[in-house]
């Protein structure tokens, strides 16, 4: 396959998965798509760096670097996809948000065409003092093909700095998902880790997302929602460690099944910093009841009426 | 004029409590019925019944609306002939944003921003606003009433529509339903409140399961005010005189 015609896969796939093509295109805006390990197209804005360390067949690593005190007004648009090939893609990235700088970067992981895929990421991000990272990962799998995501990542934020990252993966199916986000956090850091996952068919979810607050005044949230329909198997475990003074951090889990759907949540809260607070929430059952009468009530069958409840609580 | 819903001899019981005994009542096209009761007497049950929610379909008794039996049809069924219900307690959404369950009954945003503007809200703070926690409950309240205007059912049964709301707002409450019953909505309004019950065309005194009375609203509110608040016989009509 040519390469304009992978990346007119990648872009398709890319706006399936909530992407804008416009925002690939746009020279303003800092972007990256890789096709397997192919770069087909790459824009590095003004005070970012964007380097390939390495490359081999199945794996591609590399490196962004936003320069001290840069604040980008757009963010920067990465696309990962395995355009009408199948095997393995491991990305390997190393985020580096130097001192007051902020940045948003938008990833998109879509699979066009594909019928056997394992995505790697392996992510080390480290946000220098006062800096400030919102990372969003997107995905789009089709129905049809048997994939398997791991996203790993050691996330440090320094003094001072904030740190966000939403995971989506709402349309067509999951796979095999297994997540696995740590978080250390510094003194007065800040950062909130989301998940947004609708799993079908016979989707096996796994999450495992910590948060070891050592520094002083430093609080997270780690938050998840999870739909497990059909068959699917889905499994929460989150973790916060109250270790520095007056730390504070929050576990919220909230998953639905529907059919034979399985989901299991265990959330850990431990303190050892008798001025540190750590709290969780989490909540398990099938779709409310009442929302479901709402909108029967108004017309709407059940399974349109999940559909919207369901995609709601994603949003 | 033809009767819109005609309920025949319905009984209802769960675990062996009876909560109709023997209920029947004709509600005529195109007007605004209320059904008062105290606590407890089986009114929302009776709502729940007539859109036929998943518990309470196994009855006693026939329910005909525009002349067709209607004990079968599962709530979807009713919904698309023409039956909705206004939660005593609306829905709460997580995520779901105001604009998006409207969505559910029109595809016009105008539709949407004047419909919220008839029920009192302004669609640019609430549009976008999600249907969770963050809003109260009369909030919620508005915003199912807007979504009755517009899915423009035949039949609406609004439960407590004036629980949950300030006193200032229980008037545009009324002038909402007014509103509806005069575009052809047939309203059944479900309260103890002899105020709301006041603004129907016909009411319906309800104690113990059965219809106590049915007649002009005023009567049957000052039987209400003058008998029921006082009566100690609290849905046991057996055990004491009426």
């Amino acid at each position: 396959m040519d390469r304009k015609k992978e990346f007119e896969m990648i872009v398709d796939a890319y706006e399936k998965s909530g992407g804008q093509k416009n925002d690939l295109l746009d020279k303003r805006f800092g972007s990256l798509v890789v096709n397997g390990t192919d770069v087909l197209q790459s824009n590095v804005p003004e005070g970012v760096s964007l380097e390939i360390l390495s490359k081999t067949a199945d794996m591609i690593e590399v490196k962004l670097i936003v320069e001290e005190n840069v604040k980008m007004e757009f963010p920067v648009h990465m696309c990962f996809g395995m355009a009408g090939r199948s095997g393995r893609q491991h990305i390997v990235s190393h985020y580096e948000i130097r001192k007051n700088a902020e940045i948003s970067v938008l990833t998109h992981c879509a699979f066009p065409g594909s019928e056997d895929v394992t995505h790697i990421m392996n992510s080390s991000i480290v946000l220098q003092s006062g800096s400030r990272l919102e990372y969003t990962e997107q995905h789009y799998h089709s129905d049809e093909v048997n994939i398997s995501v791991e996203p790993y990542s050691e996330i440090t934020v320094g003094r001072h700095a904030y740190y966000s990252s939403d995971f989506v993966l709402k349309n067509g199916r999951v796979g095999k998902l297994k997540i696995d986000y740590h978080l250390t956090l510094n003194d007065y850091a800040s950062a909130v880790l989301r998940s947004r996952i609708f799993g079908k068919m016979d989707d096996d979810i796994y999450l495992n997302e910590s948060a070891d607050l050592e520094g002083k005044y430093s609080n997270a949230v780690i938050k998840s929602r999870i739909a497990a329909t059909d068959n699917t198997n889905s499994v929460f475990k989150g973790r916060t460690a109250g270790l520095g003074d007056y730390s504070r951090g929050h576990i919220d889990c909230t998953e639905i099944i529907e059919g034979n759907g399985h989901a299991e949540a265990i959330p850990i809260v431990s303190v050892s910093n008798k001025t540190a607070r750590v709290t969780h929430e989490a909540a398990i059952g099938s779709v409310d009841k009442k929302q479901l009468e709402t909108l029967m009530a108004r017309g709407i069958g059940k399974e349109d009426a999940v559909d919207i409840i369901v995609n709601g609580m994603l949003d | 004029m033809d009767n819109i819903l005609s309920l025949k001899n319905i009984s209802y019981s769960i675990n062996d409590n009876c909560i109709l005994s023997g209920f029947s009542l004709n509600i005529r096209e195109n007007t605004i019925h209320s059904i008062l009761g105290t606590n407890g007497t089986g009114k929302t049950t009776l709502g729940y019944i007539i859109m036929g929610l998943d518990k309470y379909r196994d009855i006693d008794g026939d329910i005909y609306f525009k002349d067709k039996r209607i004990n079968d049809w599962d709530i979807v069924k009713r919904a698309r002939s023409g039956i909705t219900l206004g939660w005593q307690v609306p829905a709460v959404f997580e995520g779901l944003t105001v604009e998006k369950f409207l969505k559910i009954n029109t595809d016009s945003g105008k539709e949407i921003k004047t419909v919220l503007e008839k029920v009192g809200l302004d669609p640019d703070e609430y549009t976008m606003r999600r249907m969770d926690s963050g809003l109260s409950g009369g909030e919620r309240k508005r915003i199912e009433l807007a979504s009755v205007i517009l899915m423009k059912p035949g039949l609406v049964i609004l439960d407590e529509p004036d629980s949950g709301i300030d006193i200032v707002s229980i008037e545009m409450i009324s002038d909402i339903i007014e509103d509806m019953n005069n575009s052809g909505i047939t309203v059944i309004i479900i309260t103890h409140s002899e105020e709301m019950s006041r603004i129907a065309d016909y009411a319906t005194l309800i104690c113990n399961g059965t219809n106590l009375k049915t007649g002009r609203p005023r009567d049957v509110a000052d039987y209400f005010a003058d008998n029921c608040r006082t009566c100690g016989h609290k849905n046991q009509p057996d055990s004491g005189e009426f």
